[in-house]
């Protein structure tokens, strides 16, 4: 059982590092950075559940649950930001924030 | 445990420059007077313990073995006593000077004599510091200061000058610091004395005392300008406020020395005996470069700045011959240099203040109009040049002395090269000094009266007690030197000899 | 060493050694500073009631982050610290600046954090516990060292921490977030969360002790790469702010060679640097926020000479400039020549020798910029100005008198960093709680 989610899990990365750089909307951003995250979750709650048969350890599953409500702040805080940036700029598309030569 | 004497030397100008620096706003010029009494405190304690010599020690960070002493012996009274000396009578040369060149600003004077008091504290740390690290960071802290003072207070494109300043000779410290990392790797500990005791002991491969001594020496030579090395300390040396200059070129580059014999030649005696000869050759070209360039100066400061290297020269040339009497010369010149050099560069910033100009060919026929200054400024020449009475004399005596002993030294016959470069040495070095010294009297002020020189007469008395009181002492330590040379002599011989 | 609570693999706890004591100390003392200087520099937002939360929990995810004794603790802090960190990036939302910068490094380092936690999922997976001592202890296997997954692992932590510290290629946000903050914010990032990022690659030392080979080599290439594009853009900058930002970049890549060498030597000497770093550039920040809070201009043309008219905190400004460019007397000055001499232990000359030149270039430009802002000419058309208030001057009057007072009399500090250099490679005692039971 372990192996297949342990995939699925892996394809998740992939797929949002492809959409991490491909996609130039904000919000398609955002949830790039939600999947990577949910990807790290579904490890987590795998290794917890199935690396010792018949045993749930508590702390891992903790870890994924505070990963999920950190994941709410980190998303709300980008939110709020997207919103300031479109009163600004007047668009949601991150090739037209360009005046930072980073 | 001594009592604090020396440390005080060096703290109190420290500790008390963010004081000079608050006061200033209210004491404005008389501020001056502030620091004055303060480095004549200083002075006081070095030439009170500089009969006998004296040490001490504080424990500063025990983990790494590093501690802060204070070393006054033969070869450091010298030195220290120098720079106390002259910076003492140059704070009050400053007063008349910075009020030339500033007006009235008052708080204009409060960070000059901040700036003043941290420069001074970091040369006499220098010549006092028993620890490499410590001899690194007052080093250091005399750069700062200077580098700030020049770029604030110099003339022409003082900014840049001030950056090229700080650039050679940080890039030079960085070097010596190199050098003293290496050092610390070879002996394991920083202290002057346990390195020397170490390195004699263990003995370490030629070469790597090769390439240590090599990093060690290039570092020091920066800052004393020698030939290849020297591209900033005209432009330094001409631009900046003359009482620096009346620093820096007597006082600050010939602390090089101090160090190059107090540590290079103590660590590494076996690379100057391998090559003594090169390091006399590469002597004899910066006497001559100097002095030629000095003689094609129409500039009275950059004159002067050309003639310092020149007489770095006559130093780097007694260190090179590595006899006793060479070496002994080579500090006698230091301190000769110290007190005409300052005399001189303090008479050219009288020329700024009365007569408006430094230029040679706008000045002509001052001796009418301020006789003493004329006067004063003929010593200091002739005392470059060596003319007996003046110490200068007996230092360049003993440096050739000390040469022509080198030569002879060899049992298997006499060393010819040697014997030549020596000749050479000593008949060009004395005639292109006095050339260009009398040249420059008789140019500024003989000949007919000049524009510039009809408006001007003598200074007021602050700016020309200073000159008098280190003419003074130039003449009586010139007739009677031998108070110097016995405090001197007995260490120079313990570094020779030890080897 | 204090552990909390006293043994468990089980339980989150929190470990606090020497390492984290060296991290905690200018994590206060920068906050300290910062929280006073904030009181007027922050006189006329709104939103204040918001904006000292958002600071107190931002120290309060640093200090955690640094006592974390496993990766739950580390992670809850972590992320406490992430958040309210983009949010007082992007405080003054309503001009450009704040916006776009808060934005970049929001989705940068988010994401730095998600592979992160994928990262200590599969560590999780290898060693079973989350445990830092108990990681220590499950991987001391040297068969670990090929395993694929393990490597993976460990390169999505190094993504995670690297981009947290800006080592370069990773350091993009860097430049633009630290200067739009308000800058007693700049001070806090780049004074000391920075380090949070060293601290997670110090830890490594203690975690996967087998890969020290590796570890040391991979760190040392990237510390290179880092001071140099710190030190070289810096020279370009013609915004202050810009331009302590790239040299922060340049001050972590010091940081990351003196770890990346790994002896007590150089890792105590690195983390004497984490200290003196963290005074001199939360002064500096503080010091550039109060020309700009003067002058409304970071410019550095514009500020030119205005250290001549405000002069206190020129002075503060010059300390701040003259210890991080090295010069002796103050503290910049003990930390790098400890870095060199550790170096130089190692016979590793090559490496000094870029390291020296590098200090070289940094001495340029911090140089240039104390000759322009104190002693040209201020120009013509210079506002008024008038002096810093009185608690933005004492904020920065705490950074400047520890600079001076540990480059006098470092002997105190530099013995409690070997302590902590001496504790980041000791595992034993690292370890020995969860083996006593």
């Amino acid at each position: 059982m372990l192996e297949p989610i342990i995939l699925c899990s892996v394809a998740l990365i992939a797929v949002a590092l492809y959409g991490f750089y491909s996609k130039k909307h904000m919000i398609k951003m955002i949830i790039s950075i939600e999947i990577l995250i949910n990807a790290a979750n579904i490890l987590i709650v795998t290794f917890g559940a199935y690396r010792v048969p018949g045993y749930v350890e508590l702390l891992p599953q903790s870890l994924a649950i505070l990963s999920i409500s950190s994941a709410g702040g980190v998303t709300a805080v980008a939110l709020a930001l997207i919103l300031a940036v479109y009163r600004v700029y007047g668009t949601v598309d991150v090739r037209k924030l360009r005046r930072l030569r980073g | 445990m001594s009592l604090p004497i020396l440390i005080q030397s060096v703290l109190i100008p420290i500790l008390s420059a963010p004081l000079v620096y608050m006061l200033g706003r209210k004491l404005s010029y008389n501020v001056g007077w502030l620091a004055f009494a303060i480095l004549s405190y200083s002075t006081a304690l070095i030439l009170a313990v500089s009969g006998a010599g004296y040490i001490e020690s504080y424990p500063w960070i025990p983990g790494m073995g590093w501690s802060i002493g204070f070393k006054l012996d033969g070869l450091s009274i010298p030195f220290a006593s120098n720079v106390a000396i002259l910076s003492t009578v140059i704070a009050i040369y400053s007063m008349p000077y910075m009020k030339h060149r500033v007006g009235d600003e008052p708080e204009d004077y409060g960070s000059y004599y901040a700036l003043y008091l941290l420069y001074v504290a970091g040369m006499l740390g220098t010549v006092l510091a028993t620890d490499l690290i410590e001899f690194y960071i007052f080093y250091e802290l005399m750069l700062i200061p200077s580098y700030i003072l020049i770029a604030r207070w110099g003339y022409g494109e003082r900014e840049r000058i001030a950056f090229m300043y700080f650039l050679w000779t940080h890039v030079g410290a960085l070097i010596l610091l190199a050098s003293i990392t290496l050092v610390y790797w070879i002996t394991g500990t920083t202290s002057i004395e346990g390195v020397k005791a170490m390195l004699r002991s263990v003995g370490i491969p030629f070469t790597l005392e090769v390439g240590v001594a090599v990093a060690m020496i290039i570092g020091f030579l920066v800052k004393i300008a020698v030939l290849g090395l020297h591209i900033w300390l005209p432009h330094a040396h001409a631009e900046a406020p003359t009482p620096i200059s009346a620093l820096l070129s007597p006082a600050m580059i010939g602390i090089g020395w101090y160090g190059v014999i107090r540590m290079a030649l103590g660590f590494f005696p076996r690379f100057f005996q391998v090559y003594s000869l090169p390091l006399a050759v590469w002597a004899f070209l910066t006497i001559i470069y100097g002095g030629l360039m000095a003689l094609s100066q129409d500039d009275m400061k950059r004159l002067l700045a050309y003639s310092s290297i020149s007489q770095m020269g006559y130093m780097f040339f007694g260190v090179a011959n590595l006899s006793i009497v060479s070496i002994l010369g080579s500090i006698l010149i230091y301190l000769s240099h110290g007190l005409c050099k300052a005399v001189l560069f303090m008479v050219s910033g009288i020329l700024i203040h009365e007569a408006g100009t430094r230029r040679i060919s706008e000045l002509g026929g001052l001796a009418s109009r301020m006789p003493i200054t004329t006067i004063v400024a003929i010593i200091g020449f002739l005392g470059l040049a060596g003319v007996p009475p003046l110490l200068g004399f007996w230092g360049e005596l003993y440096i050739f002395l000390g040469s022509i002993y080198t030569v002879l030294k060899p049992i298997g016959g006499l060393d010819t090269i040697r014997f030549i470069v020596s000749i050479l040495t000593v008949t060009s070095a004395v005639t292109l000094t006095a050339g260009y010294g009398l040249w420059t009297v008789k140019r500024v002020f003989f000949e007919e009266i000049s524009k510039a020189a009809e408006e001007s007469h003598e200074p007021p008395s602050l700016m020309l007690a200073p000159l008098l009181v280190l003419a003074v002492l130039a003449i009586i330590l010139g007739i009677y030197p031998t108070i110097l040379m016995n405090i001197v002599s007995p260490v120079i011989e313990g570094l020779i000899l030890a080897s | 060493m204090l552990v909390y609570p006293a043994s468990s693999l089980l339980h989150s706890s929190f470990i606090v050694d020497m390492v984290s004591v060296f991290f905690i100390l200018p994590i206060l003392l920068v906050g300290l500073a910062s929280s006073i200087y904030s009181t007027s520099y922050m006189s006329r937002d709104t939103g204040l009631n918001s904006y000292y939360t958002l600071l107190s929990a931002m120290i309060l995810g640093m200090i955690g982050v640094v006592s974390a004794g496993d990766f739950f603790t580390f992670f809850l802090f972590w992320e406490i610290m992430s958040i309210s960190s983009y949010a007082l990036v992007a405080f003054r939302k309503d001009r450009w600046e704040p916006v776009e910068a808060g934005f970049k490094y929001l989705v940068m380092s988010s994401a730095g954090s998600a592979l992160m936690l994928s990262g200590i999922a599969i560590i999780y997976g290898i060693a079973g516990t989350l445990n830092f001592a108990g990681i220590a202890l499950a991987t001391r296997t040297p068969t670990l060292v090929s395993d694929p997954w393990l490597i993976l692992a460990i390169s999505f932590l190094i993504v995670g921490f690297g981009i947290k510290a800006a080592i370069a290629p990773m350091h993009t946000w860097l430049p633009d977030a630290h200067p739009a903050a308000p800058s007693p914010i700049s001070s806090l990032l780049s004074g000391v969360m920075i380090k949070t990022g060293v601290y997670g690659l110090l830890r490594f030392y203690i975690l996967f002790q087998p890969l020290y080979a590796y570890w040391g080599m991979t760190l040392s290439i990237l510390a290179f790469f880092t001071m140099f594009i710190g030190n070289l853009t810096a020279m370009l900058q013609t915004d202050v702010k810009r331009l302590l930002a790239y040299s922060s970049i340049a001050q972590i890549g010091y940081v990351t060679f003196a770890l990346s060498i790994g002896t007590v030597q150089s890792i105590s000497a690195g983390l004497l640097h984490v200290f003196n770093h963290a005074m001199m550039k939360g002064l500096l920040f503080m010091a550039a926020g109060a020309l700009y809070h003067a002058t409304g201009s970071r410019d550095i043309s514009i500020l030119e000479g205005i250290g001549r008219r405000m002069k206190l905190t020129g002075v503060l400004f010059s300390i701040g400039l003259l210890a991080i460019a090295g010069i002796p007397g103050l503290n910049g000055f003990i930390s790098e020549l400890l870095i060199i001499f550790a170096s130089i232990r190692c016979e590793l000359y090559l490496q000094t020798a870029i390291l020296i030149t590098n200090f070289l270039i940094s001495v340029a430009y911090y140089l240039r910029l104390l000759q322009r802002i104190m002693l040209r000419e201020p120009r013509s058309d210079l506002p008024e100005v008038e002096e810093a208030p009185a608690s933005m001057i004492a904020g920065m009057v705490i950074l400047a008198t520890l600079c001076v007072a540990i480059g006098v009399y470092p002997g105190l500090l530099i013995s409690m960093a070997e302590l902590a250099g001496r504790a980041a490679l000791d595992i034993g005692s690292y370890v020995a709680p969860i083996l006593g039971g």
